[in-house]
């Protein structure tokens, strides 16, 4: 009875003990860039560095964020859910409390990212300009994904332009590394600048010579249909949207298109 | 790689027959044993055919045996044999082999057989049985292997047994899975079970490690669904293929151009638009399948060279003589021997040969992109696209839809009829030949005629001359069409002598065309419009004899009664207005006719027969403009005839049928009137004023403007002193209380003429008026009467254009003319002044207060120099009866100012002289004051001294200039003694016949 009596004492002290010994962060797993991987509590990711505490260790690690080649995260909730609940119910609530002990650590390649676009994608419709700069700034260092650090330079693109800062446009514009990029971008500007129809030249640009290259060309057709709107068109607008959201359906530019048609029908409606 | 030996295979079959006939001679003496081991050997030396025919016999000798040992025996050689079969491309006869292998216990690979059959079965294209085959290896499972007992009952299968058989045979590996899937989507496909063979294509694009193996199937799946169909799911599928290096297949990219075409027809744009944008350009699609043929004939040992050319005797060998067919056999150097090439090489050079063939298909795929762009109202893009097929080729057949296209976009979108121009008459000039150039033009005709934009549609008629005629009917038919329509401009555009020689152009060129009728109607229009009544009348008459049934035939009748009207021939006039009103009470213009008659009847004193017509005419109107005529027509009779309770009547009836519709104020007009007639002024005067503030605030009611007149002519004739002032204040009030500036300032007007001060407020108002937007016509007219008495023509081009946009027919708009040419002429703008003259001429004609025109007219044709047009313009002058009187002395003194500067003084003088002959009573004299001086001019001008003197006597002892303040040059050039004297000689009673005989004078 007493053996009995201390072993589940010692079992309760191991617990209470086991979990205060559990540092705080995020759990993930780290790929190092050297192929290696290491289970990690993350803890924070500024300044090009990433900071973690390795599992089982007392001490918390920094190395620089581009040696991390990928993260893999263990979110309890269903992420395809959450996806979902934003995609066909614009549950913005949902996408950030669960995108936010993530989000520091974007410049690092990893499963989520692309959710985090759908939710940079969001603030810019709401034009949310200091979080999408935030946010820019990270992914524009995600030197492990292409597609995703474009998309960072990208938003930090549209925030210069918004702020009319023209030097830090064209700084930017040397880190696009595509044709279709730097023609999608010219538009965007030339719309900035109030220049709708140089705009919709430099769309129509993109859409006859970069075609095939549909990451860039789904949001230069969005900003097609946005032209059209500025024109006064209002039926080639809500064309243009209505393709875009059937062509790059359950994408980002998708739901921006989306959206952009349900503002339009609560502008109609309140008119 | 090297090639396989090339067999013929009916040869082969043949061979192997012999071989099985000779074997079986020889097995008839052999044993089974005997027969395995020769079998063995025929395999280890590479003689398969031969080892098939002793494996066939083996079979047979031994196949009803039932030892478990001659079972497994059989079992492996059938296993063996399908191996051979296989190589030996003898596919049905190794799926039988397979099949019966499958039948049978004791076979030890299941596995490999069930894909070898679903293999064999592929190739040989039996479908059906390869689907059942591929099912039945994927879902294959040890267990159904089933051991046999030596009675051959089955028993539970072992264990053991079935883990030992794991081992000899593992499961399929990814990539055979991938293949078996492979093979059983397409079998799917190619029997048209659509649904059931996407499961399997999708199992391919998510395993496969071959990225052109994945676009194909990703192809496949939208082929499918394009069947069944399911246009949602191509959508979805679409953006994985753009990801594929698979869009570079030929056979991808030629499904790409169907699967979209499929689409298209559909109307499923937003899944054709990324299938079309996904097509590679031919030529950039060859330059990649040639490297792609290169790489497949250096794996098949072959130089990567394309295209060598065939030598005379491997043609005369093989009959190649078309460069394009594809050889599937080609010679080997070193052996000599004729090898067959691998089948993907075979098909790549099949497939890149074809797409050689093509012609060049994405201008086609551009233009269907344009299409969509345009169907799904996406211009811009539509039009870069058009324009791309456009510069491809011009005079092609998509070529000229697209230049068709253009121009119909910029016009019918997005409103741009400048950049419509610009396409269609660069292409007109290019290809003034055929239909397309007729059709650009009918294109920008059929945009500006609607907005009525006559001058753009005159605009065309130089493209319209510079295109190629035809003898198609289509053309001619364009031709007419376009070439009526600049005939019809020039009519809308007051041009009616334009018009009547387009309209005959029309007649000429087109005989018997569409529009023949009609140019026949409208050319006689035109030349009433000009009133060459007696021109017009034949053609009326003509149209009406030739074109009984055509819509104007009755129209004409009414016209020809015009041309009598106008002739003066009234009672031809009546006579066929009477036959309207007869013969044709359905006819537009019936209620026009009725009016014109009661005109007839109303000139000639039978105003109870007019009254009969005009009531019809309101009873028939069919518009207000209809009833406004004819009613207030009567309202005249009526007072004429003190009939008030009958202008009341009337105007009250049409007030209540035409309603808002209805000149409401010019009605009210009336009604006031009529109580001023009765007496009832105080109520005449409250009816007006009520009117005014009710309608004032409507710029538009030109009604309003008439009360105003009438109130400040009824205030100075009728009113009371104590009533004016009562009128007065209540002018006031209603200034005050006034809310909108419009009926301010029509009440300040009112007011100021009330009071004598219009041309002081006048004056108050150029200034205080930034804006005339609010101003009506009576307050345009007080300003341009202060204008022109200040002679300030600052906002004259201002005026003139309010009245040309909100009233053009206003009264009052001849004000605005005489100060915007008076202010042009001040400024030298001698041109301008023409062009203004020429509307205002356009618009009045020769109606009496607008003989300043022609006068003007003619003074700015001699400041211009162009002094036979200027002699001709004053000699226009003394034609028109209207303009008797100070005009005609205005445009005799003007004459002589025209030979004056031609130079010819004698005949200046002549007309000066005349001047002051004839027309001394005008003007107060002003005219013959100034030809006196004229005159004095050219006598100094011609050194006739004593004459010039005589002259400036005789003009002292003129009393209609003598008091005039010209005549102090006279004064002064004849000196203070003789004036004095001339003056105690009429004061005397004395008077002159002073006259200026000059020798030579041409007498005007």
């Amino acid at each position: 009875m007493t053996r009995g009596v201390l072993y589940i004492t010692v079992l309760i002290t191991g617990i209470a003990l086991g979990q205060a010994e559990r540092p705080e962060g995020v759990p993930a797993l780290l790929e190092a860039a050297n192929g290696k991987s290491v289970r990690v509590f993350l803890q924070e990711a500024s300044d090009g560095n990433l900071t973690f505490v390795p599992v089982g260790a007392s001490q918390a690690s920094t190395i620089p964020a581009a040696r991390a080649a990928r993260l893999e995260f263990f979110p309890q909730e269903d992420v395809a859910d959450v996806r979902r609940l934003f995609m066909e119910e614009n549950d913005r609530d949902t996408l950030d409390g669960f995108l936010k002990p993530y989000a520091p650590f974007m410049e690092i390649p990893n499963a989520l990212q692309e959710l985090y676009l759908l939710q940079v994608a969001a603030n810019w419709q709401e034009r949310d300009v200091e979080a999408v700069k935030q946010a820019a700034l990270r992914l524009v260092r995600c030197a492990g994904d292409e597609y995703v650090q474009q998309q960072g330079v990208r938003y930090a693109m549209l925030v210069a332009m918004a702020q009319g800062d023209a030097d830090e446009v064209d700084a930017l514009a040397g880190q696009l590394n595509s044709e279709a990029a730097r023609a999608y971008l010219a538009a965007e500007e030339h719309r900035v600048n109030g220049e709708a129809k140089k705009a919709m030249e430099a769309v129509i640009e993109m859409i006859r010579v970069h075609a095939n290259v549909v990451d860039w060309l789904g949001p230069c057709e969005l900003l097609a249909a946005e032209l059209y709107l500025d024109m006064a068109m209002t039926n080639s607008a809500i064309e243009t949207a209505s393709l875009v959201e059937t062509m790059y359906a359950d994408s980002a530019v998708a739901w921006s298109a989306k959206t952009f048609l349900d503002e339009w029908k609560q502008d109609i409606e309140v008119e | 790689m090297r090639y396989k030996v090339c067999w013929i295979k009916h040869s082969l079959f043949i061979g192997g027959l012999i071989l099985l006939l000779l074997a079986g001679a020889h097995a008839q003496t052999q044993t089974p044993a005997e027969l395995l081991k020769a079998a063995n050997l025929a395999v280890s030396e590479e003689r398969y055919d031969e080892a098939v025919s002793l494996m066939y016999i083996y079979l047979s000798e031994v196949e009803d045996s039932q030892a478990e040992r001659v079972i497994e025996i059989a079992q492996d050689m059938r296993f063996q044999m399908a191996t051979l079969l296989i190589e030996l491309e003898r596919l049905d006869e190794a799926a039988a082999v397979l099949q019966t292998y499958l039948e049978q216990p004791l076979c030890a690979f299941p596995r490999a057989a069930h894909k070898m059959l679903a293999t064999a079965l592929y190739e040989i294209e039996d479908y059906e049985a390869a689907v059942e085959a591929t099912l039945a290896a994927l879902q294959f499972e040890p267990e159904s292997v089933i051991a046999v007992d030596k009675d051959g009952e089955e028993e539970e299968p072992d264990v053991f047994e079935q883990l030992k058989l794991r081992e000899e045979e593992p499961p399929y590996t990814l990539a055979e899975e991938t293949i078996l899937h492979l093979m059983l989507a397409e079998s799917y496909f190619t029997l048209g079970r659509w649904e059931e063979s996407l499961e399997p294509f999708e199992f391919v694009i998510e395993h496969t490690e071959d990225d052109q193996r994945r676009g194909y199937a990703i192809m496949q799946v939208v082929n499918a669904l394009i069947e069944i169909p399911d246009y949602e799911r191509i959508v979805a599928w679409i953006p994985a293929l753009y990801r594929t290096d698979a869009r570079y297949d030929i056979r991808v990219n030629l499904a790409l151009l169907n699967a979209a075409a499929a689409l298209f027809a559909e109307g499923e744009y937003a899944g054709a638009l990324p299938l079309y944008r996904m097509m590679i350009p031919r030529d950039e699609l060859i330059v990649f399948q040639e490297e792609r043929l290169k790489a497949l004939r250096v794996e098949a040992g072959l130089p990567p060279e394309l295209g060598a050319e065939m030598t005379a005797d491997e043609k005369l060998l093989f009959g190649v003589v078309d460069e394009t067919e594809v050889a599937t056999n080609v010679k080997d150097e070193t052996t000599g021997e004729w090898l067959e090439k691998p089948k993907a090489l075979i098909e790549q050079e099949q497939l890149l040969e074809a797409l050689k063939q093509m012609p060049p298909y994405e201008v086609d795929v551009a233009y269907r992109m344009a299409e969509i762009y345009r169907v799904v109202e996406r211009p811009y893009e539509a039009l870069a696209f058009f324009e791309e097929v456009y510069g491809v080729n011009p005079t092609n057949e998509i070529g000229e839809r697209s230049v068709f296209e253009m121009v119909d976009l910029h016009l019918t979108v997005l409103n741009e009829p400048a950049e419509a121009e610009r396409v269609a008459f660069a292409h007109i000039e290019r290809f003034p030949e055929g239909l397309l150039p007729r059709q650009l033009a009918y294109a920008l005709n059929g945009y500006y005629q609607p907005k009525g934009e006559m001058e753009s549609v005159k605009s065309l008629k130089p493209y319209l001359d510079g295109m190629v005629r035809s003898n198609e009917a289509a053309i001619i038919q364009y031709d007419t069409e376009l070439y009526f329509m600049q005939a019809v401009a020039d009519l809308t555009l007051l041009n009616y002598a334009g018009a009547e020689t387009a309209f005959k152009y029309v007649l000429d060129e087109f005989p018997d065309s569409h529009q023949s009728a009609n140019s026949l109607y409208w050319f006689a229009m035109s030349k009433l419009f000009l009133q060459k009544y007696a021109e017009a009348l034949p053609d009326f008459v003509r149209y009406r004899e030739k074109y009984a049934t055509e819509s104007y035939a009755s129209t004409c009748v009414y016209q020809i009664g015009v041309c009598h009207f106008g002739l003066e021939a009234y009672d031809e006039a009546l006579r066929w207005f009477s036959q309207v009103i007869d013969d044709h009470p359905d006819a537009d213009v019936f209620p026009e006719a009725c009016s014109m008659r009661g005109d007839i009847y109303g000139s000639r004193g039978l105003l109870d027969e007019a009254v009969v017509d005009y009531e019809r005419a309101v009873d028939a109107a069919r518009t207000v403009n209809q009833a406004t005529y004819p009613t207030f027509q009567m309202a005249e009779v009526f007072e004429a005839e003190d009939r008030y309770e009958r202008i009341i009547a009337c105007v009250e009836t049409y007030l209540y049928r035409w309603g808002e519709e209805a000149d409401v104020a010019r009605a009210l007009f009336w009604i006031g009137k009529t109580k001023i007639q009765q007496g009832l002024l105080d109520e005449a005067v409250e009816t007006y004023l009520d009117a005014i503030v009710t309608y004032g605030s409507n710029r538009e009611q030109e009604g309003v403007d008439l009360m105003i007149a009438e109130l400040v002519k009824i205030s100075t004739v009728f009113l009371k002193e104590e009533q004016r002032d009562q009128l007065l204040a209540s002018t006031r009030a209603a200034i005050v209380e006034a809310e909108n500036d419009t009926l301010a300032l029509r009440l300040r007007v009112m007011e100021a003429e009330l009071e004598g001060r219009a041309l002081e407020l006048g004056t108050t108002l150029i200034e205080e008026l930034e804006s005339l937007e609010e101003a009506s016509p009576p307050v345009l007219a007080v300003i341009c009467e202060a204008s022109f008495e200040l002679e300030d023509y600052r906002r004259a081009e201002e005026i003139l254009e309010l009245f040309e946009l909100h009233f053009p027919d206003s009264e009052y708009r001849r004000a605005a003319f005489k100060l915007r040419v008076s202010g042009q002429m001040q400024l030298g703008d001698f041109e301008g002044a023409l062009v203004t003259i020429e509307e205002a001429q356009e618009r009045y004609g020769t109606e009496a207060d607008v003989a300043w025109t022609q006068l003007i007219k003619a003074d700015a044709l001699r400041s211009l120099g162009r002094l036979d047009e200027a002699t001709e313009a004053n000699i226009g002058v003394l034609g028109v009866r209207a303009w008797r009187g100070v005009p005609m002395a205005q445009a005799t003194y003007q004459l002589g100012q025209v030979e004056e500067a031609r130079g010819d003084a004698r005949k200046a003088f002549a007309y000066y002289q005349r001047t002051y002959f004839q027309y001394k009573g005008h003007a107060g004299g002003y005219w013959a004051a100034e030809a006196y001086l004229a005159s004095a001019r050219c006598l100094q001008e011609l050194g006739l001294e004593n004459d010039r003197r005589n002259t400036y006597r005789a003009m002292l002892f003129d009393p209609f200039v003598s008091s005039l303040p010209q005549s102090e040059e006279a004064r002064e050039v004849l000196g203070s003694a003789e004036v004095a004297e001339i003056e105690l000689y009429i004061e005397l009673g004395g008077v002159t016949n002073i006259t200026v005989e000059l020798e030579g004078a041409v007498q005007p």
